[in-house]
């Protein structure tokens, strides 16, 4: 069981969230003007890191606000909480 | 011993919005101020997002606020047929929600609320004075949440006896 931390609630056990996917991906500004190849990038590819991945949470049970997580996909460890619309935080230096 | 008991008669209002003319607006109409801090419970209100709030009392509080907040940008919903409201108290009244709820209880005082969830009901929890539990329930799930503190309660009677 992963615990994350809602910025408004606290820590809370994971089945209390609902995943929102992979964070920071952007609607093109212009889609008419994508190649079908870039569209399908924007619409279907992810990233798959072993690692430390940006995701979207949102706390289902509790407040029901969206927020970003960095999770590490191995260990499952919750590296950073940072609100909605605000960069990819920089990784601690952890050594691992 | 723990008792459960099922509240009935109160009004529940939703009230979302923000800002300085909002908090005035309703601070006029409420008689308080809205608690700003998260999970807090301030006058009659419970805290349930930084923009939403559930104001709870005996009487119907949607066109008073509907009044005072015209022209503001605003979401003012009834919803005390939605929910239903029970109280567990008693001693072991802790004991027979932690069977089922994650929160640690003991950080949860008077003048806190949490959301969270029981046996897999979403469930907004106040604990209040006197070591009562007050629940705030979906409706639907009122039948549900009882049986299942009902158990609750008989395994603890069972394993609390000598």
């Amino acid at each position: 069981m992963m615990r994350i931390e809602c910025p408004w609630c606290g820590g809370r056990d994971e089945t209390e969230f609902h995943y929102g996917g992979e964070a920071h991906i952007m609607r093109p500004e212009n889609p008419d003007a994508l190649s079908d190849e870039a569209w399908a990038d924007y619409l279907f590819m992810r990233a798959n890191p072993k690692g430390v991945h940006a995701e979207r949470w949102m706390h289902a049970q509790g407040c029901r606000r969206w927020f970003n997580v960095l999770r590490h996909t191995v260990s499952h460890e919750v590296v950073a909480v940072y609100p909605m619309g605000t960069p990819r935080p920089d990784l601690p230096e952890t050594g691992a | 011993m723990a008792e459960l008991r099922e509240i009935d008669g109160l009004r529940l209002t939703i009230l979302r919005g923000g800002g300085a003319r909002f908090q005035a607006a309703v601070t006029g109409a409420l008689g308080f101020e809205l608690p700003e801090v998260p999970n807090t419970v301030a006058g009659c209100a419970l805290w349930l997002g930084p923009d939403e709030w559930l104001v709870v009392s005996d009487m119907d509080m949607s066109e008073a606020l509907e009044a005072a907040l015209e022209g503001e940008h605003r979401a003012i919903v009834d919803v005390s047929d939605a929910r239903a409201v029970l109280e567990l108290s008693g001693a072991d009244a802790p004991d027979v929600l932690a069977s089922s709820c994650r929160l640690d209880l003991r950080a949860l005082e008077s003048g806190c609320c949490a959301q969270t969830g029981l046996a897999r009901v979403p469930l907004l929890l106040e604990p209040r004075e006197g070591g009562v539990w007050r629940f705030y329930v979906g409706r639907s799930f009122a039948a549900y949440t009882r049986a299942w503190l009902e158990d609750a309660m008989a395994l603890q009677s069972i394993s609390a006896s000598p």
